[in-house]
């Protein structure tokens, strides 16, 4: 892991650096002075060879200092700390959501495989899986928020509610936890939308990937010899079938977390939730390069976490990895 | 069984796995069914718990198989499971992949024993200690020698020859009447083959299970069976106690197969292999199947199919010689 | 299996044939393909309206028979502005996927089949690049590089390679020590030539099949890149910028967001069925069945 770690940081240094045209105006800000933009260059150190570079960056990453954004002039990791709880918590709902509807699927279609409802379940899967995120997304919006109104069009609080103590920063715990019902069901139903948005575009994948793992394991001998035991059909599915079944899905799951953090980039512009990925969006439109890289890391190290989480996850599930 | 008769529906044609086959398995026996690679003796070991995978699979009307004065042949999928683990059960050739590798030996041959309790009349559920216990039970039935142990092993951890044995006791944990063993010492070596077979015989005194042992090797057949039916292209061609058929096997399918065993007592004999090769399954050769390789092929062969009959005191055989 | 072995083509082709959703897959994917490719050539000839010119005086009207998608907030009609956009996303793709495969392609082949550090150097780099999420690092580039449809088009090379390459090296990998090999090496051809003659025509087959998969998944993240941002520029009619420039409209004008999206869609799916039916045909397991 720490090899990636280190390419990561060499990629993000050599894009932040390298690849920028005009690396100390992109991150002293498009209408900044001189004087700033020679700043910029100084504190960059960007006179000096690559490798020292490259030092002096990894050096200020751990220290903290992801850079500023020339757009607000505030520390762009202070930014992302400030928006990182909006999009975990909108991360977290729908990997639920998505996994709850999706699994359950995948093993049907796999348990009735070539049938109908196998058919049916793998053409909506891969429309949903092919379906641009922006589409359902909006699709969803023009319907429950502006045609039927039943949901707000966006946006995480509701102005005229008084917001419960932030202990986790995630609005539906904090709210549960101060026993503030209103502000649990605001919370609610601003995250309805967004979350099961995100998840539609997540779900496919895990339906597909259920449904082919199952497959897989339903060809397997021990099933025949849990059948031959007299179990009955739905303990041989759900017991032994699924188990062996879901170490795949546990690798997939980091995948699906990376995906998913890609569609929340979209999800969270459109329904203006102030997450990571709302702040990716804006600093693209506003050019600021500093904020854009900062997201970039963030997003990406936390996929390398959750990898690594996967991989502990898969050794306790199959007994057989443990030994390595 | 009687005239029980499979096929196969697949894209490129209608495989007749078993053609009409007749067979008994009494209580308390050993019955060896022989038979080459594609004979049909798996499928048949199959057909009777309904583990054939049913769309591919027909069982074709006329077939029976009675079991407890109940026709198997008549039930419904999803109606096998009752029948199957504590009225008959089945070991596979394959302990490592037969074997469930995300659950403990124990957790699997406990599953064995809730069934057989949730079966039986007693409507209490024994605790786990005495479940545990029972496991233990199993396991020293099998001649394992750390019972406790191996019950919190997972499958990859054990030896090939520990596995089966597990596998036994899996199977024997819901005291089933009857035992399916398909090939069970075909995937281990040699002298865990002995072993195997001769603790499946020691059990066969102290279980009152009665087996159906599936093979190809006619060796493994003189060590473990009381009965032998030879099997060729999907029917049962002879059938008698294991003695008799090794002195004077009656169809010449036997007496070839017979023939092409090495002996150690007539080493410098040469090795007589069977002419020809196993008949396609979904063309098989008309009436008797065996007569493009027989040597006392005669005209009715190629058009009757001959029946399976008595000849002499237990001993059956269907060939057109008696 | 070699490329132009008619009996596989033959047994591919009635495959194929038989997958009714594939191939409805493929007949929508050559239209748009076609309809791209006219477009391109004939400019803005054969479009019922300009897709840039402006007309203050039909501004955001709803779909009718005059304007079948209606029109935007500039006036201009969506209809015409969705079929000019049509060959931007095609050509993305295609040049993607195919400068991809032949680079990442040709790298994973010399690391798999040279082995050593080389195939080590080679993995470990793909390894940091396929750790960030496709659209994530194409937006990293693209920021640095800045907007515009060219640049995203490089961005989304940069994401891609990587995959042709593990690929490329792991079907280079499985070939390198079989028979013909040995005779190519036994009759004395250096590494590269074995690599150019033998195990490039070799890997071709099953990087073409997951080609035609990926170019759906190009067109997606294209078209998401352009939507947040750092794709075509207005005045462009590329798809995703026009979701994008749709949205502030949403509730008056809904057309002018949701028909590209759909647009989109209906390509995006129609290669992955096609490209799904082509993947199982070329299965050999699937296929005896």
């Amino acid at each position: 892991m720490i090899p990636v770690l280190v390419g990561v940081t060499l990629l993000t240094f050599m894009i932040s650096r390298v690849v920028v045209p005009n690396p100390a105006r992109a991150w002293a800000g498009l209408k900044a002075s001189q004087a700033t933009v020679e700043a910029i260059s100084m504190k960059y150190h960007l006179n000096e060879p690559l490798y020292l570079q490259y030092f002096y960056y990894v050096r200020d990453l751990l220290s903290g200092d992801w850079g500023v954004s020339p757009v607000s002039g505030q520390p762009v990791l202070d930014n992302l700390l400030a928006f990182f709880p909006a999009t975990l918590e909108l991360a977290l709902v729908s990997i639920v959501i998505a996994a709850i509807l999706g699994i359950p699927m995948g093993v049907y279609a796999a348990v009735h495989q070539d049938k109908s409802i196998d058919h049916g379940v793998r053409l909506f899967s891969l429309g949903t899986y092919c379906a641009p995120p922006f589409l359902m997304a909006l699709l969803l919006q023009l319907l429950l928020c502006y045609w039927l109104r039943i949901l707000p069009t966006g946006g995480r609080y509701d102005p005229f509610i008084q917001q419960p103590p932030k202990i986790t920063g995630l609005l539906v715990l904090d709210s549960i936890l101060a026993g503030n019902i209103q502000a649990l069901s605001a919370a609610l139903t601003h995250l309805a939308l967004p979350a099961f948005s995100l998840a539609l575009i997540t779900f496919g994948l895990i339906t597909r990937l259920t449904r082919s793992s199952m497959l897989e394991v339903l060809r397997q001998d021990y099933v025949r010899t849990a059948r031959s035991k007299g179990l009955s059909e739905r303990t041989v599915i759900f017991k032994h079938a699924l188990r062996n079944g879901m170490t795949s899905v546990v690798t997939v799951l980091a995948l699906l977390f990376a995906f998913m953090l890609s569609g929340a980039i979209v999800i969270e512009y459109i329904f203006n939730w102030p997450g990571i990925g709302r702040y990716a969006v804006q600093s693209i439109l506003a050019l600021d390069l500093p904020s854009v890289m900062g997201t970039t890391l963030v997003f990406t190290l936390s996929i390398v976490l959750v990898n690594l989480l996967a991989d502990i996850a898969y050794a306790v599930l199959d007994p057989r990895i443990r030994l390595e | 069984m009687r005239n029980v008769r499979l096929e196969f529906n697949t894209e490129e044609g209608t495989i007749h796995a078993l053609r009409g086959v007749d067979l008994n398995v009494g209580r308390d026996e050993v019955v060896g069914l022989v038979g080459e690679s594609g004979c049909g003796k798996t499928v048949l070991g199959l057909s009777i718990l309904g583990l054939n995978p049913v769309p591919p699979a027909k069982l074709l009307e006329g077939s029976q198989i009675l079991f407890k004065g109940k026709d198997l042949a008549k039930l419904a999928t999803n109606e096998f499971a009752a029948v199957r683990g504590t009225g008959v059960s089945m070991i596979f050739q394959e302990p490592a992949t037969s074997l469930n590798p995300v659950f403990t030996i124990g957790d699997q041959i406990t599953e064995s024993i809730r069934l057989r309790y949730q079966r039986s009349e007693n409507t209490h559920t024994p605790s786990s200690s005495v479940i545990n216990e029972q496991v233990r039970e199993a396991l020293k039935l099998v001649k394992i020698a750390d019972p406790e142990r191996v019950a919190h092993r997972y499958p990859h951890e054990l030896s090939g020859g520990m596995k089966q044995r597990a596998m036994i006791a899996m199977a024997l944990a819901a005291k089933p009447s009857m035992l399916i063993a398909d090939e069970p010492t075909t995937a281990l070596d040699v002298t865990i083959q002995a072993q195997i077979l001769r603790l499946m015989r020691d059990l066969m005194n102290e279980v009152k299970t009665s087996i159906l042992f599936i093979t190809h090797d006619l060796g493994v057949i003189s060590e473990i069976a009381d009965r032998v039916a030879v099997m060729y292209a999907g029917r049962i061609v002879e059938e008698s106690n294991v003695g008799e058929l090794f002195k004077e096997p009656l169809h010449p399918y036997t007496a070839g197969l017979l023939a092409s065993l090495p002996r150690l007592s007539e080493l410098s004999k040469e090795i007589q292999p069977l002419a020809g090769s196993v008949p396609d399954a979904i063309n098989p050769p008309k009436g008797c199947s065996f007569h493009p390789r027989c040597k006392f092929v005669m005209d009715q062969c190629h058009t009757i199919q001959p029946e399976l009959k008595e000849v002499k005191p237990g001993h059956k055989v269907a060939c057109h010689l008696y | 299996m070699s490329l132009f072995d008619k009996t596989e083509l033959r047994l591919t082709g009635r495959f194929l044939l038989k997958n009714k959703l594939s191939l409805a897959g493929g007949v929508v994917a050559a239209t748009y393909l076609a309809l791209a490719l006219v477009v391109s050539i004939s400019g803005d000839h054969l479009l019922p309206y300009h897709p840039y010119v402006q007309d203050f005086a039909r501004t955001l009207l709803p779909p009718s028979s005059a304007h079948l998608f209606g029109t935007d907030d500039l006036g201009r009609d969506i209809f015409s502005r969705v079929i000019a956009g049509a060959p931007l996303d095609a050509q993305i793709a295609f040049i993607v996927v195919l400068v991809s495969m032949a680079l990442g392609g040709g790298l994973g082949a010399f690391a798999g089949y040279l082995g050593g550090f080389v195939e080590e150097g080679v993995m470990r780099v793909t390894d940091v690049f396929l750790a960030f999420p496709a659209l994530i690092l194409a937006m990293a580039v693209a920021i640095a590089i800045g907007p515009g449809l060219t640049h995203s088009m490089m961005a989304l090379l940069v994401v891609w390679w990587p995959w042709y390459a593990r690929i490329a090296r792991g079907e280079a990998l499985s070939i390198k020590n079989s028979q013909y090999m040995e005779a190519a090496r036994a009759a004395g051809l250096n590494d590269v030539q074995v690599i150019v003659r033998h195990v490039f025509p070799n890997i071709l087959m099953p990087l073409l099949v997951y080609a035609t998969l990926d170019i759906s998944n190009v067109v997606l993240t294209g078209s998401v890149l352009s939507f947040i941002g750092l794709g075509a520029q207005p005045p462009m009619p590329e798809w995703g910028r026009m979701v994008f420039d749709g949205q502030d409209y949403l509730s008056s004008a809904w057309w002018m967001s949701i028909f590209p999206a759909f647009a989109i869609f209906i390509v995006v799916l129609a290669f992955s069925l096609f490209g799904d039916g082509l993947r199982d045909a070329f299965d050999p397991k699937l296929r005896r069945r």
